[in-house]
């Protein structure tokens, strides 16, 4: 991989994790535009890498959240520290469940049928419009209301399907306020992005005969990062000031451009 | 006309010092980790070699660069001193 190459990658991945347009789903688009050999989506350490550096940027944007969090566990006057825990928990449940038994299949599935995915573009559209015309109320998070979240995460899997517009769209729409539906959103993943970063590290299978360049790695990672923590801050205001639309009209021209081309 | 410079505020970092020499000792943990896990692959793909899952490549290299990680979330969370 070259320079350039790892850089754009990594900035393409940083920005796509957090703004609402689906990065599975372009990487499913931009494997089918260029051909299979083309992208490095095998390149199993940049993945890793872009990947880890996504979660990092979010800790960087919330780190004095985590830390209240972390802090407050153990402290017998913040039940509602532990309750969050307890939330994050259950929200990661769906996803775990179809990410260790069913991702193969889906991915199977998607990664051969362009309709489907600029179908799910299209549904990740519709949602994003819905977000916006919800109205900000001050529901609490409950556990079923987590569950419902980490339902949308899972959901979520299927490329096409925006996973912070998903949760944020399901939270809004329960009547979770704006600024609480980004922080449990992005909070959510967390652990969700780095056991599956130490899963692939661990993996024998995978990371047998690997190779490793120094300077592509070190700029996609920095790349992803960069622009992560710019697209967390800037998704975090978005979603507050009601300017997903944008982004819905974005993914409904590419989804039905996707399935028209596909279609024909 | 004078202009002044408020250097107190000219070299703010988002992190303190002693977190940027946490993040550099995770950052040069994972790079040793992954620079361990390379190759070991055999150049006949009729000809196994069993140095690809040799202990340093399936245990040592991964322990590491999960450690390093560990080690810059930790560097990110330390609370900057002021």
């Amino acid at each position: 991989m070259g320079f350039w190459e790892a850089i754009l990658l990594g900035v393409v991945q940083g920005l796509t994790e957090f703004l609402p347009v689906s990065s599975s789903g372009h990487l499913a688009l931009f494997t089918a535009i260029l051909g299979n050999d083309q992208l490095p989506a095998e390149n199993l350490l940049f993945t890793i890498l872009v990947h880890a550096a996504t979660a990092i940027a979010t800790i960087i944007v919330f780190r004095k959240d985590i830390v209240a969090i972390l802090s407050g566990i153990f402290k017998k006057d913040q039940p509602e520290t532990r309750a969050f825990v307890g939330y994050v928990v259950v929200s990661m449940i769906p996803a775990v469940v179809i990410g260790l038994f069913f991702e193969d299949q889906i991915t199977a599935l998607f990664d051969t049928n362009l309709v489907l995915v600029g179908a799910m573009l299209c549904l990740t559209a519709v949602l994003l419009f819905f977000t916006d015309k919800a109205s900000s109320k001050k529901q609490p998070i409950t556990y079923n209301i987590a569950l419902l979240i980490g339902i949308a995460q899972a959901i979520a899997i299927l490329p096409g399907i925006s996973r912070s517009g998903a949760t944020i769209a399901v939270a809004l729409l329960i009547g979770v306020s704006r600024p609480e539906a980004a922080r449990f959103s992005f909070l959510m993943v967390i652990p969700l992005i780095l056991g599956s970063m130490a899963k692939s590290i661990l993996d024998q299978e995978a990371t047998a005969n690997i190779s490793f360049d120094l300077l592509p790695m070190s700029v996609g990672f920095l790349a992803a990062l960069a622009s992560g923590v710019l697209a967390c801050t800037w998704m975090i205001a978005l979603v507050k000031r009601s300017k997903l639309s944008y982004f819905a009209i974005y993914c409904l021209i590419v989804g039905i451009t996707a399935s028209v081309v596909a279609w024909i | 006309m004078i202009l002044c410079i408020d250097m107190k505020n000219e070299k703010e970092f988002l992190f303190g010092k002693r977190a940027y020499r946490i993040m550099g000792v995770g950052v040069a943990l994972i790079v040793l980790g992954f620079v361990l896990m390379t190759g070991g692959g055999s150049d006949d793909p009729n000809v196994f070699n069993p140095e690809m899952y040799s202990p340093l490549r399936i245990r040592v290299a991964p322990t590491l660069v999960l450690a390093g990680f560990a080690i810059l979330v930790v560097a990110i969370l330390a609370t900057k001193k002021k």
